[in-house]
Formats: structure tokens, C-alpha cells, sequence
């Protein structure tokens, strides 16, 4: 199950080929030599620090919104353990 | 939320060889469908998990036909074989454009360099990392061409989507998408530059053996062809040998009896085939071909068998992309690895019967879905209730491979143990873990 994650792009190195992400509100920096005119604003897929290719700003919180929802339910999931963890 | 891509643990003794790997991988994510149509599942399950979103998009629609009682025709089925093997095409060319180069060349850099490149992904918040990270994730002079198979890629994607998309419940739609002329010559220009310097199926004809991959690798001068040549020239090609057996072709339905089991959620976070660790992935896929049975006799599955495996399965998938596009083949049930039409077996706690009980009419019943995508059998299994999904599980290829006592393990184990020691037993580690290719990232630590 391999997640790229939707990253905006907040800075571009044109010199480097890389730039910095708001990956989940965190900057990270992610090389940009995949993609094709990238512009800050954009929205794209990251993948282990590559941007895989740009998405559209409703695709991309589409996805966002379920990955909200996945980390939701994995965190019931957990509370749901520990309660089950202190019946026994 | 950066975390929830999540990542592998691998932790290495150097001194017993013992191996202990974690994983935080969100193997249920699945479950944000439930309750969903399963036109919504289809439309967003591969834009989840879009790494290999063609393989994923293909496992998913083949368990909700089966679940609704549809039945694609063959050309609907020819044309999703043919844009996996696009998929396999891109993301096997960045395992030798990207991958293996900067493993294969990282030999005279320091250690805290390999460490910065590997983990480029894991820990951002010290500024003094940030540089090293930065210059880590420069391409390396192979992958050069890295840009243009993502852009030859998205571009055969976008073609066929603009078309029709053949992954729809819509059958008219699916049809539609099916016989679309798409143009995939850009992509197999780049196999045949990049990586075979010829034909696909001329390749696979005249590398048939260990002299002919060591004759073509002397005489070729693609990126792919120097791995080859950089990998017996370092005398790796026996490295990380191990005797994990591969996961059989016709395992799907007992797969497929697992996913219906109790022991359900165990089984897809740590999966087991016959009490014993499987491999899945190109070596799996390609084992019986002729030049792989003679690596495997006289290399066992070390890195060169691997390294020749992903040539392989590279070549049957441009040849498969090729074929399935130029003449449409009238049964792609074979390239596709399973048959679709297994038991789906009795959901427990939902029906206690031997079979599920199936009213397309009505959008109710359980199917199963498989799709040999780039690294190995991806498995989906929905159970639908009126038109809504219950219940959806996915069987990844990362957990068969990166099991804790699975091939990885092992071979790491095989590595100490062959008397490799300090940062070229770490490099050998990396390499091992870049030539068996988990789908996220991995943080490794030799102690």
C-alpha cells in the first residue's frame, strides 16, 4: 500500500532542482528533477523526498481528507486495543 | 499526517546477524471505504495509494465485479494488463535509473552521506540536515533520463484516461476506454535506451543464460548494463543469498481463504503461505524464465539474480505493453497472474455459510481482486451490502517480503554471516533492501 503523500509547494531552488513542501503543516525538502514546471502554489505527490507529479488543489484534498480520516480510525483503532488490552 | 505514508524499522546485528524489522505501514487504511459506493471506492482507491495506483485500481475493480456479479470482456482486460505493464515499466526503470545506481556507486562516501540519502525523507526538523538532504536528493548522472519515464508515463496515463478509463464500473465507459488507440512508444523508447539497448523481445531471446547477460552487459551501453557490469566487478553477485521460497501462482485461493479467516488483520500484517515466509516481486514473477533458472542454480536469489530479474520482468512488461496494445489479445487472463474467479470464501461474522450469497441486482456479495503489480501480488477483497461497501482488506507485496523472518531478514542475516563488516556491511544492507524494494521508507540501523 504505497501512500504518496499531497504536498503544496511553498519555495523552489531552480538551481538545485529541489524544494520546500508543507507536508502535513511540516516543511520538508523534496527534490523537484521529476516534474515539469513546477511553480510555487502547486500541489504535488511526494514520494521517500521525490515529487512524483503535480495534482490538482481539489485532488489533492480529496486524498488529504482521507488520510484524516485513515489517522482517525487508526487512532480509535488504538483506544480500542487499550480498552480491550485492560478488560483482559 | 506526513507520517501516515509510514515506514520499515530494520535493525541489524552485526555481531549474531540477527535481524528485527518494525513497520508502521498503515496496512488497514483500507477501512476508510467502508461505507462507501463502490464507484467511489474504484474512483478514489488509486489516487490513495498512487504509488502504483494502475495495479492498485486493477485489484480493486476486479473485487467489486466479482462481488456484483459483472464480467469484463476481454479487451477491457487486455487494456488493464497493458497499462500495469506501463506502471511496471516506470517504476522498475526508477529501481535502475535511481535506485541501484546511487546503492551500487556509494561504495567511497562516508557513512553519514548514505545515511543522509537514505533517510532523506524520515527526520526534517534540524536546518543542519537540511543541506545534506538537499544535495542527497540530487538524481544521480544515471538517472538522467528519470524525468522524461515520469513525463512518457503520466502522459500514456493521461491519454488513456482522456479516452476512457477501462478501471470503471461502467461498463460502456470501461469499453470506451478499451479500444482507445494509445500511443506507448515513448516509454518503450526508453526501456530499449535506458536500459536492454534493444528490442524487448530480441532481448529476451539472446540473454538466456550467465555468459550472454555478461556478453550483452561487456557490450552495451545503457545505465542498466553497467549496473550489471559494476555488480560482478564488485563480486556481488552471490550476495544475500537466501532459501525463502517464492510465492506460488497458485496461491490466490488460499489468499484468498486467509482474507476471509478470523485471523484476518494477522494475516495481512505478517503473511505466511503454507507456515513459511514467501517472496513475491519480480523474481517470483519470472523465476522459471530461462536466464533466471540459470542465475538461480548458479547464484541462488543474490543480488545478481535479483538485478537480472528486474531486466526480465522489464522486458516482458514493455513486450506485454506492446503486444496487448497493438493487436487488443483476446484473453489477457494469463498476463493478469490470477484468476479472478477464485471462492471468495464465507466472511466471517457476516455470513456463516460456506459461500456468500450474491445479488448484483441488489449490490450484494463479496469478491476478490488480484494484480501482480511492480513488487509483487497485490490482493483486495470487498464485501459489499446493498450497494455499499462493508468490508475492505488489501494484501500488500511489502509484507510478504519485509515479514520479520521473511527473505529480507534473512538475507541480511546471510550478509553478516559472509564476514562483511563496518560501512560495507551497512552498504551491502541498503543495497539488498533497494534490490528486494519496499514501497516506503526505511530507516536501517547496524549495531
Amino acid at each position: 500500500m504505497c501512500l504518496a503523500i499531497p504536498a503544496q509547494i511553498l519555495e523552489i531552488d531552480q538551481a538545485a532542482d529541489t524544494g520546500t513542501v508543507s507536508l502535513g503543516g511540516v516543511r520538508r525538502p523534496v527534490s523537484l528533477a521529476l516534474i515539469e514546471d513546477a511553480e510555487i502554489g502547486d500541489f504535488v505527490l511526494v514520494h521517500v523526498g521525490y515529487a512524483l507529479n503535480k495534482i490538482s488543489a481539489e485532488e489533492a484534498e480529496r486524498t488529504l481528507a482521507m488520510m484524516r480520516e485513515i489517522g482517525e480510525l487508526a487512532e480509535q483503532a488504538d483506544v480500542l486495543a487499550a480498552a480491550q488490552a485492560e478488560i483482559n | 499526517m506526513s507520517d501516515l505514508a509510514g515506514q520499515l524499522e530494520i535493525r541489524l546485528d552485526r555481531r549474531t546477524g540477527a535481524v528485527a524489522i518494525g513497520s508502521t505501514r498503515p496496512v488497514t487504511a483500507s477501512r476508510v471505504f467502508a461505507g462507501k459506493s463502490p464507484a467511489e471506492v474504484v474512483r478514489q482507491l488509486p489516487a490513495l495509494f498512487s504509488l502504483c495506483g494502475t495495479a492498485q485500481a486493477a485489484a480493486c475493480i476486479g473485487a467489486c465485479e466479482q462481488a456484483l456479479g459483472q464480467q469484463p470482456s476481454a479487451a477491457v482486460l487486455a487494456r488493464r494488463q497493458a497499462l500495469i505493464h506501463a506502471e511496471t515499466i516506470k517504476e522498475h526503470l526508477w529501481r535502475l535509473l535511481l535506485d541501484w545506481p546511487r546503492m551500487l556507486d556509494c561504495k567511497t562516501e562516508s557513512t553519514a552521506a548514505i545515511n543522509a540519502n537514505a533517510n532523506a525523507n524520515a527526520n526534517a526538523n534540524a536546518n543542519a540536515n537540511a543541506n545534506a538532504r538537499a544535495s542527497a536528493l540530487a538524481l544521480p548522472p544515471a538517472a538522467s533520463a528519470m524525468p522524461s519515464v515520469m513525463q512518457a508515463f503520466m502522459a500514456f496515463r493521461q491519454a488513456q484516461q482522456a479516452a476512457g478509463d477501462p478501471f470503471s464500473l461502467d461498463q460502456q465507459q470501461a469499453e470506451r476506454g478499451a479500444v482507445a488507440a494509445i500511443d506507448s512508444r515513448r516509454l518503450l523508447d526508453l526501456v530499449i535506451d535506458q536500459a536492454l539497448g534493444t528490442a524487448p523481445a530480441d532481448w529476451l531471446d539472446a540473454v538466456d543464460r550467465l555468459a550472454s547477460l555478461r556478453r550483452w552487459a561487456e557490450q552495451t551501453k545503457t545505465p542498466a548494463a553497467g549496473l550489471v557490469r559494476v555488480l560482478v566487478a564488485q563480486g556481488l553477485a552471490g550476495c544475500g543469498v537466501s532459501a525463502v521460497p517464492r510465492l506460488p501462482g497458485s496461491a490466490c485461493q488460499q489468499l484468498a481463504w486467509s482474507l476471509a479467516s478470523a485471523e484476518a488483520d494477522a494475516f495481512i500484517a505478517a503473511p505466511q503461505w503454507q507456515q513459511e515466509c514467501a517472496e513475491t516481486g519480480p523474481l517470483a514473477r519470472v523465476a522459471a524464465q530461462p536466464l533466471i533458472a540459470d542465475l538461480l542454480a548458479r547464484h541462488g536469489n543474490g543480488l545478481l539474480t535479483r538485478l537480472a530479474a528486474l531486466l526480465v520482468d522489464l522486458a516482458q512488461s514493455a513486450r506485454g505493453l506492446e503486444t496487448l496494445l497493438d493487436t487488443r489479445m483476446e484473453d489477457a487472463s494469463d498476463a493478469i497472474g490470477c484468476d479472478a474467479a477464485v471462492d471468495v470464501g464465507a466472511d466471517v461474522g457476516v455470513n456463516a455459510g460456506s459461500r456468500p450469497g450474491r445479488d448484483g441486482r441488489l449490490g450484494t456479495g463479496t469478491g476478490v481482486g488480484f494484480a501482480e503489480a511492480a513488487r509483487g501480488l497485490l490482493v483486495h477483497r470487498v464485501t459489499i451490502t446493498n450497494g455499499r461497501v462493508e468490508h475492505y482488506q488489501i494484501l500488500a507485496p511489502t509484507e510478504w517480503n519485509f515479514h520479520p523472518q521473511g527473505v529480507v531478514a534473512q538475507s541480511l542475516t546471510a550478509i553478516v554471516r559472509s564476514g562483511a563488516e563496518g560501512s560495507e556491511l551497512e552498504r551491502l544492507a541498503r543495497l539488498h533492501i533497494t534490490a528486494v524494494d519496499p514501497c516506503v521508507d526505511y530507516q536501517l540501523s547496524v549495531s
